[in-house]
């Protein structure tokens, strides 16, 4: 008897439930994953326009800087919105169909060209660029009173004499690997993929083994055995914070440790050798629109009168040490301060290649690096290999 | 009185706990059900209502303590085993995670070139009366209203007195015209419909109030299954792996997911590319798990006959202590462990005056492994030999000794083949276990250095299973979920087929005594 109210009683409740369940998300609501840390300032920079619109805004905390599984999440109807991903990740995006062409959003006018070719894929636009990062070179200014180098011979004279006369362990703290090599690489004449103002459209001319690399690999070679590099491949930021080493590759997301840490540090383009350029990859970091996404219309509303302003890319930056998408934005930010010299640095460096073929080279390219580094390749050999299989794979060869 | 009371308090709470714990699972399932998953929806009312079936006999049954079990085995082991075990079949990865219709629509969607000489045009909806759906409402390209959804298209006879000054419709005979604020409700069928005219040019709704007019340079022919770019007049067609592709074997992005049948089995024969790193991880794989069982065992082993010396004194003491890695989380002392063979400047390079690329070389880092997996191994192997050996009997060490035979012979003779014999089935299981040691191998190493000849994350530490989470989740040329289900079922018939073939030896052993 008991037992049959109780069935009774469960079979109410989930009729009931039922309906109070089965409604999706209401109207009204958007959904926006940004990379974890950032959520704060996300929310801040939009909260007055979704209070004025009658708007909940989700702004959920995700790894946010590449794809996230939203490939799988997606189609399955269980992604956000909005979310963010540094521009590398289009190409792979597009050809996954999660994302949906931002064209006839966009205000072109508003950003300058290498950031949005890097948003640009088959010739359309898929994101809104909020701020673009590239990393740069830290002096020790109580190591190296004298402040940023000026040139490579500068660097190395000072690293050298540091590292010999014991005050320093090593030159450069930095990754041995193809993102943080960069600008070192591009110093050496080597190229990932021929690029045409930033845009890259033809990934069968690899350069991992370019001419000027293959003449120069000794130099990289020399500089890992006069410790200019730390061939232990270990990123040891304390001993650029704690005075063992006069220089440091840092991006803008290092400046809180730094500042944190106490030391006195300049940052500054990286000088390259022998007059040439030393650019490393800028990143752009934007907002994509899910092709699944459950409100569209307000979504594109979001991107156009919150997103896309000069207001926000600045907020937005501001929280964290990069440097803003938008040309308004930019013009306002001082240019003695540490985001304005990594902007300084970042408008003569390239747009880190937004293709897909992409994430054949990193594999190879940083195997690379490690063989490098870790004494079983020279520099010259280990491109080569790289070089040859990434056009194996590529089909190029 | 009291105890009555008491029991009825209990039998109440006891009530209201099931009631709201089969309310869980129900909520679970609304949940599933609307997400569209449906097998597992149905599981969790299946279940509810098992439960209830189960609980409410009064007398008590083998059932009400075997039911959980078995509902969790289900839902954690079966149904996991056997969805890896039909994606397996598909070419679930990056690319190909839409459905093939979803796949058509976005291809044509992102070849839609905006006409730029054509201003966005105003549109109304509209819901037919009848069948609730909804229609938009325009006037384009020239003064005729239209009413049309991603379906159909028709004219619309227009009185006069039925438009307003501003060219806005008010009335439409078997339509509802909505007013601005009501078509806010219907933006999800808003933002999918899209209306294709015949001169090729489509209309889609860009917010609630205008239509965007583009062109789209492919165009689809359900009836022949094909892709046609208008602009240069190839024609795609479904290739055997998901995608649309022309006759010079051209592919457009994205795919779909679809059944490739035993392709992902078959590629990692005859696939190079595949099969070169997974011969090399494989090979690992086997030598790490026998290296590791015997040289665990064998110190286990000879810890345990030295700490079982009768004149030892303290042996409690060093017991303890040669226990305590079993008793320090893994996780922990694996992460310990890979800070201490950091090269030239970890406690182990520092200890003796060397700098070993520990983790960046991979017959050092193959060392590194071993050496961290038989830390956490040993203690095992040494408890359990320690148990073993207390159990032989003295009367048979002492028949032994009053016979005349030498310690060796005693041990080599009678402790050994005791011991053995009672740890073998604990030793095939260990086998198993660290041919499916994936934390081990993830945390340490994360299975590198990576191999530089392969395009893939395979490294010279990686295990199977380690190979195969790193294709699933991790990989840097797109996740491939299909290839890597076809992965983790050869691995469980390795582990498998070891575990019966240590189980078949084992059963001969037994005939022996």
């Amino acid at each position: 008897m008991k037992l049959q109210r109780l069935g009774a009683g469960l079979l109410g409740v989930s009729i009931a439930l039922f309906g109070s369940v089965v409604p999706a998300q209401a109207a009204g609501t958007l959904t926006v994953w940004v990379n974890s840390g950032e959520e704060a300032a996300y929310k801040a920079a939009s909260a007055s326009w979704a209070a004025k619109n009658g708007v909940t805004l989700n702004i959920v905390a995700k790894c946010g800087l590449g794809d996230c599984g939203l490939s799988k999440l997606g189609p399955a109807g269980a992604g956000p919105d909005l979310f963010t991903a540094s521009h590398d990740n289009t190409g792979s995006l597009v050809k996954s169909g999660v994302v949906t062409s931002l064209s006839s959003v966009i205000n072109k006018s508003a950003y300058p060209a290498a950031v949005l070719s890097g948003i640009s894929f088959n010739y359309q636009q898929w994101g809104i660029p909020i701020a673009v990062s590239n990393i740069a070179l830290a002096t020790n200014k109580s190591l190296v009173p004298t402040g940023a180098p000026k040139t490579w011979k500068e660097l190395e004279s000072t690293a050298t004499g540091l590292i010999s006369s014991g005050k320093a362990s090593v030159g450069i703290v930095t990754h041995l690997d193809g993102y943080f090599m960069q600008p070192f690489f591009d110093s050496v004449g080597g190229y990932v993929f021929a690029n045409k103002n930033g845009a890259y459209t033809n990934t069968k001319q690899v350069g991992l083994y370019s001419k000027a690399v293959a003449k120069n690999a000794s130099l990289m070679d020399g500089w890992l055995s006069e410790k200019l590099f730390d061939k232990s491949n270990t990123y040891d930021a304390s001993a650029f914070t704690n005075g063992k080493a006069p220089y440091a590759v840092v991006g803008p997301w290092s400046i809180a440790g730094l500042d944190k840490a106490g030391v006195k540090y300049e940052i500054s383009g990286i000088p390259s050798i022998n007059g040439g350029t030393a650019r490393s990859f800028s990143g752009v970091t934007a907002v994509y629109l899910n092709r699944f996404a459950k409100n569209k219309f307000l979504a594109k509303q979001f991107l156009t009168e919150v997103v896309q302003t000069a207001a926000f890319s600045k907020a937005i930056t501001t929280a964290n040490n990069s440097y803003p998408a938008n040309l308004e934005a930019a013009a306002s930010v001082d240019p003695s301060s540490v985001a304005g010299k990594f902007g300084a640095y970042g408008a003569v460096c390239i747009p880190m290649p937004n293709v897909s073929e992409m994430n054949n080279v990193w594999t190879y390219w940083n195997n690379a690096f490690a063989d490098w580094a870790s004494g079983k390749a020279k520099f010259g050999a280990a491109m080569e290999s790289a070089s040859n299989n990434l056009k194996k794979a590529l089909g190029n060869s | 009185m009291t105890t009555v009371n008491l029991k009825s308090i209990s039998k109440s709470f006891k009530y209201a706990l099931s009631f709201i714990f089969v309310l869980l699972i129900l909520i679970m399932g609304a949940k599933l059900f609307r997400d569209k998953a449906w097998f597992l929806a149905s599981f969790f009312f299946f279940s509810a209502g098992l439960i209830i079936y189960v609980y409410s006999i009064s007398k008590k049954t083998p059932g009400k303590y075997l039911l959980p079990g078995v509902l969790l085995l289900t839902l954690f082991h079966i149904y996991p085993a056997f969805y890896s075990g039909a994606v397996a079949f598909t070419n679930d990865s990056n690319g190909h995670q839409l459905s093939k219709q979803q796949a058509i629509a976005a291809i044509i969607q992102d070849s839609r070139v905006p006409i730029d000489s054509q201003p966005p045009i105003p549109y109304q909806t509209l819901i037919e009366t009848n069948s609730s759906k909804v229609f938009i409402l325009f006037k384009y390209p020239d003064s005729t209203y239209w009413i049309a959804n991603s379906g159909t298209i028709r004219k619309l006879k227009t009185n006069l007195k039925d438009i307003a000054p501003d060219g806005k419709i008010i009335k439409v005979d078997g339509f509802k015209v909505l007013t601005p604020a009501q078509t806010e409700s219907y933006t999800s069928e808003l933002q999918n419909l899209t209306v294709e005219l015949d001169s090729g040019v489509s209309l889609q709704p860009q917010d609630l109030e205008f239509l965007e007019v583009s062109k789209p340079s492919f165009i689809y022919k359900a009836s022949k299954d094909q892709l046609v770019n208008v602009l240069t007049g190839e024609i795609y067609s479904p290739n055997n792996n998901g995608q649309m592709a022309s006759s010079s074997g051209e592919v457009i992005l994205p795919g779909w997911k679809a059944t490739i049948g035993w392709r992902n089995f078959t590629s990692i024969i005859t696939d190079k590319e595949i099969r070169r790193p997974l011969l090399a991880v494989l090979i690992w794989t086997f030598v790490n798990a026998f290296l590791l069982v015997l040289l665990s065992f064998l110190m286990g082993l000879t810890l345990a006959l030295i700490f079982n010396f009768p004149y030892l004194r303290s042996k409690r003491f060093y017991r303890t202590i040669f226990i305590t890695p079993l008793a320090i989380p893994s996780v922990l002392s694996l992460l310990v462990w890979s800070g201490l063979f950091t090269t030239g400047t970890g406690v182990i390079d520092r200890l003796f005056h060397i700098s070993t690329p520990w983790l960046t070389h991979p017959w050092w880092a193959r060392v590194a492994v071993l050496i961290v997996e038989l830390w956490i191994t040993f203690p095992y192997m040494f408890l359990i030999s320690t148990g073993a050996i207390q159990a032989i009997p003295n009367e048979i060490l002492e028949a032994a000794q009053i016979d005349g035979a030498s310690p060796l012979k005693s041990f080599t003779q009678i402790k050994l083949p005791l011991v053995v014999r009672t740890l073998a089935p604990l030793l095939v299981a260990s086998t198993a276990m660290a041919l499916n040691n994936f934390g081990a191998i993830y945390l340490l190493t994360g299975g590198g250095p990576t191999f530089s000849n392969s395009n893939g994350n395979a490294g010279a530490t990686d295990i199977l299973i380690s190979y195969t989470y790193k294709l699933a989740f991790n990989s840097q040329e797109g996740n491939n979920y299909g290839l890597a289900s076809a992965l983790s079922i050869l691995n469980f018939i390795l582990v498998g087929l070891i575990s019966i073939y240590g189980l078949r030896k084992m059963k001969t052993m037994e005939g022996i005594n």
